[in-house]
């Protein structure tokens, strides 16, 4: 059973209509990522789901039951804000037992339920500071603390590691995923950033401008992107897209006409092309590759060379247009010289002028 | 000066302390429920009760200070019996509002029908004549013994300094104020009595006194008035004494009692200049 | 301070140098003061050294000069009825009118800053008071308060209750200035605590909305704690004003009847610019400035341990 359901979601802002017919899965014990650019409407969602904000139409349902006209108490939930939201004037053991103080609980119970939090994330000899006096890292996990002691069903995470540093942000993605193990608990983590989805989630719910664009684990959205949305989104370095023409529809494949005259038959699915559509050939930097001259589609001069140690991405203008190539760390290419190209016609993806996969 | 609500069936004005009370009993009007919606009468005491209280000492034949501005007598039987029959108004009487009374707000108060006479200054005269929605009379103060009435206004002052041009500028322009021409508009406009005898007998004022008659009453009761608290720290003396009045009206302190104490603290401050 | 540290403890052959450099290093700090210290020297120190040396003077009158009197000025103060009975009214006064004024100010914070219908009307309503000079705010209020029509009388009578005469008895005028203040004072206070809301991040209320805190234990239990320091100023400038906020009563009592409603800086005033017996006026300045001094570092220092500085 889905641990969260909804289905139909709507909500404007006046008349901004932030969030589209929203329906979404999110199974129980699961780690999902709700990931979209700024502004598409993911910490909507989340606080629609958390109950901060109503709901204009359509149902959210956790472990079953409706939740719209609950009380955020009522459902079930704890949430970890973008900013910690660590109450400022009360020390560490205050804010992580504060819920349960709330809950009328006993000075044993409270301070029981706050080591044990405190002891999952290891600040138990931070419990008498003020937040004022904690690293970002150390208030991250007193909010994750403070979340963590009510004992919710779901976990919703406002981009929990956004104000942490790059080397913090991986050690507490690390720690996240430990804990989603350890807690045996369903969370739903909002992100703008791709690697984060990617690395920790089940699965990855792509939001475009208030809709769901595709759901899905995340190698499958990695390798067959329902859209270029999705295409463009997942990735990094971004996919290369190109301006493409259908020359020749067969049954299962179409030749296309890239901007040079170049001429690539590509395996498609089930959307209808027919010849003269103009399409996009969307292929990622790793499906590319540095050929010997003859065996080569097309060539490309080197504009950037971005040296990572196992790999480099080489920045190409070519005849059809910029290409980003990830090719060997130990390639000797350099700016300036002319890079001779294949692709991997296997792994390339065609869209329509809509944007969709065909 | 007392004015009057017409919805009575006595013309006459009161002459006398015991009879503006007996009118003031009549005039006291209480609804069913006991609370009284017009009283017989109000004399305005906010700020500075002793002005229009020298007036009720001056009626009952008393005397407030000896005139040098070195000695008061406000503990003498004449004031504390004046002090007495004003505040037996508002109290064994119920013919008065109780408490301090503002000036402002007795015009008002008469017109809305709230008092059935007041006392006031003449400088209400012209506005009682334009505003009060009935037809209403004017008459000398009441007093206890015989007639009395306070003095009031303001002075000029002539600088020791002064001399030559700007000491005779400075004449000019006290003539000029005061002249009848000046004396006539003032007076017509306000009420007020005008400050020289010679503005009466000039034709305008006659002719105006002829049509509105009532601004005479105060002018022939200048015979009865004495003059106004005046002595050496005059704030702080008149100041002793309006607190006490306050006091009494208040119903923090007893006549007697107030009143002798007041005159031991201005005894204490004019002892110095004498 | 801590680079004086440095200097030797024992004699050092250097030792010109070393004062020449630590002149060095105060002086440019001194300069950039000197605006305000001659300011502040000039109008508040001075002056009030200056009072408190011609309060041991009597009062010159006349042909007789100044004369001094030791201490026998506030030996008067202290003998005068009139002195006690203004200061037990401004006592009554500030603690009524200070903690009225502030839980007002704070519930009319709280309704601007929610997200109720006609917000701009109520946030103009509430401020309205505060654009008005005080000594105009007596004089609407002295109409309100007249007896028989005024507007409390008016709307008193339609529910049958008895005419009053609030400016104009003993038991009630110290009550009827009260008022005034509350209405005038609160709209001020609101707008700091408007300010200190509006700097409570939303995240804070909403994450303890979600663990379950009614409205109620949301304001106690973050909302308070987290503008104790607002409250501390604003009390602070409420004691203040409570002994130096006098208008209202020029235009409304003149301290009357009797002193009822007299404050002690009206008192004051009256000492000294009615009467001209300034000697005895001073000597009520000086108690009035170390009774506000003591107020106000004693609130300081009792309120410091509990206020939350973020
Ligand atoms: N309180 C609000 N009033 C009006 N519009 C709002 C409000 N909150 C959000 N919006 C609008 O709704 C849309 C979605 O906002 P939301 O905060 O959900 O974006 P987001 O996906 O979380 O973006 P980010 O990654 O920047 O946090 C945005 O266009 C935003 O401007
Ligand atoms: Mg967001």
């Amino acid at each position: 059973m889905s641990a969260i359901s909804i289905k139909k979601l709507n909500k404007f802002y006046d008349s901004n209509h932030v969030i589209r017919d929203a329906s979404i899965e999110i199974e129980s014990n699961s780690f999902t990522v709700l990931v979209g650019p700024s502004g598409c409407g993911k910490s909507t969602i989340l606080r629609m789901i958390a109950g901060l904000e109503d709901v204009d139409s359509g149902t959210i349902s956790i472990d079953g039951n409706v939740v719209n006209s609950l009380h955020p108490k009522e459902r079930g939930i704890a949430m970890v804000f973008q900013s910690y939201a660590l109450y400022p004037h009360m020390t560490v053991f205050d804010n992580i037992g504060f819920g349960l103080r709330l809950e009328g609980q006993r000075k044993h119970e409270i301070e029981a339920g706050v080591s044990e939090a405190a002891r999952i994330l290891k600040i138990e000899d931070l419990l008498d500071r003020k937040p004022r006096q904690l690293s970002g890292g150390q208030r991250q996990r007193v909010a994750i603390g403070r979340a963590i002691t009510r004992k919710p069903k779901v976990f919703l995470f406002d981009e929990p590691l956004s104000n942490l540093d790059a080397a913090l942000r991986v050690q507490m993605r690390v720690e996240l995923a430990k804990l989603h193990d350890q807690l045996d608990a369903t969370m739903l983590y909002v992100t703008h950033d791709q690697t984060e989805a990617m690395t920790m989630a089940d699965k990855i719910i792509v939001l475009d401008k208030g809709e769901v664009s595709q759901a899905g684990a995340p190698l499958e959205l990695y390798n067959s992107p329902k859209n270029s949305f999705v295409a463009s989104f997942i990735g990094s370095p971004t996919m290369n897209f190109l301006k493409a023409r259908a020359v020749a529809v067969t049954k299962g494949s179409v030749t296309i006409k890239l901007l040079d005259d170049l001429e690539l038959k590509i395996a498609n699915g089930d959307t209808a092309v027919s010849v003269d559509d103009e399409l996009t050939l969307g292929v990622r930097p790793e499906n590319l590759s540095l050929v010997q001259a003859p065996k080569a589609h097309c060539t490309g001069k080197v504009s950037v060379v971005e040296q990572l140690g196992s790999q480099t991405f080489l920045y190409l203008e070519t005849a059809d247009g910029p290409l980003i190539l990830e090719a060997d760390g130990s390639t000797k290419i350099k700016v300036g010289d002319l890079a001779p190209i294949s692709f991997d016609v296997k792994r390339c993806h065609l869209f329509n002028k809509h944007h969709q996969k065909i | 000066m007392p004015s009057e609500r017409p919805d009575w069936t006595l013309r006459a004005p009161p002459k006398t302390w015991d009879e503006q009370l007996e009118i003031a009993k009549k005039l006291t009007v209480k609804d069913a429920s006991g609370t009284v919606t017009q009283y017989g009468i109000r004399i305005p005491s906010a700020g500075f009760p002793s002005w229009l209280f020298s007036g009720i000492v001056y009626g009952n034949g008393g005397k407030i200070t000896n005139g040098l501005g070195t000695a008061t007598f406000i503990d003498s039987p004449e004031v504390i019996d004046a002090l007495e029959k004003l505040v037996a108004l508002s109290t064994t009487e119920g013919v008065m509002r109780p408490g301090i009374l503002e000036w402002g707000a007795t015009p008002q108060a008469f017109f809305e029908g709230q008092t059935a006479m007041m006392w006031t200054t003449t400088g209400n005269l012209t506005n009682v004549s334009k505003n009060a929605p009935f037809d209403w009379g004017v008459a000398m103060l009441p007093g206890l013994k015989q007639n009395g009435a306070p003095t009031g206004g303001g002075n000029f002052f002539l600088s020791k300094d002064l001399s030559g041009d700007e000491l005779s500028a400075t004449i000019d322009f006290v003539k000029w104020i005061s002249a009848p021409a000046q004396s006539i508009a003032w007076t017509k406009a306000t009420g007020y009595v005008s400050p020289r005898a010679e503005t009466y007998e000039t034709a305008a004022m006659k002719a105006f006194l002829a049509e509105f008659p009532y601004p005479i009453i105060a002018k022939n009761q200048l015979q009865y008035a004495g003059p106004e608290f005046s002595t050496y720290e005059n704030p702080k003396t008149v100041g002793i004494f309006n607190r006490a009045i306050e006091a009494v009206m208040l119903g923090e302190k007893q006549p007697a009692p107030a009143m002798k104490e007041a005159q031991a603290a201005i005894e204490e401050i004019l002892k110095d200049y004498r | 301070m801590k680079q004086t540290v440095s200097l030797a403890p024992f004699a050092s052959p250097f030792a010109g140098h070393v004062e020449m450099s630590k002149f060095r290093k105060f002086l440019p700090p001194f300069l950039l003061l000197s605006p305000s210290i001659v300011l502040l020297l000039t109008f508040v120190h001075i002056p009030a050294i200056h009072t408190i040396y011609l309060s041991f003077f009597s009062t010159p009158k006349g042909r007789r000069p100044s004369k001094f009197k030791g201490l026998e000025n506030y030996q008067d103060m202290i003998a005068d009825p009139v002195f006690w009975k203004v200061l037990g009214n401004n006592v009554i006064y500030a603690i009524t009118t200070i903690p009225a004024s502030i839980i007002i100010a704070l519930i009319m914070a709280q309704l601007v800053n929610s997200a109720l219908p006609g917000r701009p009307f109520l946030r103009f309503s509430f401020f309205l008071p505060v654009v008005l000079p005080l000594i105009a705010v007596g004089n609407i209020w002295l109409f309100f308060y007249l007896p028989g029509f005024g507007l409390i009388d008016q709307i008193g009578s339609l529910f049958g209750l008895p005419n009053t005469n609030i400016l104009g008895s003993s038991e009630t005028v110290l009550w009827g200035i009260v008022g005034v203040s509350i209405w005038k004072e609160s709209g001020f206070y609101m707008i700091f605590f408007l300010a200190a809301l509006q700097g409570i991040p939303r995240d804070l209320k909403e994450a303890a909305y979600i663990e379950g805190a009614s409205n109620w234990q949301i304001f106690r239990r973050i909302t308070l704690p987290l503008i104790t320091p607002t409250i501390l100023f604003i009390s602070v400038i409420a004691t203040i004003n409570a002994f130096i906020r006098i208008e209202h009563l020029f235009s409304m009592t003149q301290g009357g009847p009797n002193y009822n409603s007299a404050l002690l800086l009206y008192y004051l005033y009256e000492n000294a610019f009615v009467f001209w017996d300034t000697a005895y006026a001073i000597a009520q300045s000086v108690f009035l400035i170390v009774l506000l001094s003591i107020i106000g570092i004693g609130q300081i220092f009792l309120m410091d341990r509990r206020v939350h500085y973020q």
